[in-house]
């Protein structure tokens, strides 16, 4: 009995809503979205799980050439970046290349996120520089 | 308490409150993503082979710094999620703050343990 007045007094409630509300499953559906986005968005763009594969092509090869030294890997990896929807003002992220062929003067490995390394690569370049700092 | 228990059987929840567990979530978010690039950045820098980065960079290889997402990110977005559901405010400032703990607790000792 009491259990039914509760149902009922909260049909009322429900019937007497004012304006500025959101249904409830509607809310919790939105912001289960809104907060797996925001995990992926975190976890792509921040922890730099994007990785190239062979299928992938880089048409802005001859720019990279052209900027040697240490910004290569951050430039290639901008420039690999620019095919995804959300440039993020400007940032060059570093990414994990599973095969890259360059043809530089300088070449200078920078640590690689989650141990994900360049697999094969080609390159005919002068002094090689390693940061093996692991 | 009776009316504790009826509130919880309203149908909606307040705009403001669902606003602000989005809002919550966003700020969450844009905190870690900014800690993140800071260490990948910094890791990928002439100064990574330094020793103050040394623990930092090591433990950011190895993956560590993706359980502070899970942890810090997912601690803000459980609480957010038990304020609409059971409509308090509270657990969305305490999901917040705990968040915002763990990020500073993850990046304070994380390197000495990886």
């Amino acid at each position: 009995m009491a259990s039914a007045e509760r149902a009922n007094t909260a049909q009322r409630r429900c019937e007497q809503q004012q304006p500025r509300t959101v249904p409830q499953p509607v809310a919790v559906a939105v912001f289960t979205v809104f907060a797996s986005l925001l995990f992926h968005f975190v976890i792509l763009w921040a922890y730099a799980l994007i990785t190239v594969g062979e299928h992938r092509t880089i048409s802005v090869v001859d720019d990279v050439e052209n900027k040697i030294g240490i910004f290569s890997i951050l430039v290639l990896a901008k420039a690999c970046l620019g095919d995804f929807p959300l440039p993020i003002l400007g940032i060059p992220l570093t990414i994990s290349l599973s095969g890259a062929w360059l043809t530089l003067r300088e070449l200078r490995l920078q640590p690689a996120l989650l141990g994900l390394g360049i697999g094969t690569l080609s390159a005919t370049f002068g002094p090689l520089v390693v940061h093996n700092i692991f | 308490m009776a009316s504790d228990r009826a509130d919880t059987t309203t149908c909606s929840v307040s705009l403001t409150l669902f606003v602000a567990a989005l809002l919550a979530s966003l700020i969450s978010a844009g905190l870690v993503w900014i800690a993140l690039v800071l260490t990948g950045l910094g890791c990928t820098s002439d100064t990574s082979h330094l020793a103050s980065w040394y623990p930092v960079c090591k433990a950011y290889e190895r993956g560590a710094y993706l359980a502070l997402v899970i942890v810090a990110f997912g601690t803000q977005v459980v609480g957010a999620a038990h304020a609409l559901i059971r409509k308090r405010a509270i657990s969305l400032l305490v999901g917040l703050t705990m968040s915002l703990v763990l990020l500073a607790a993850h990046f304070l000792f994380v390197p000495f343990i990886y």
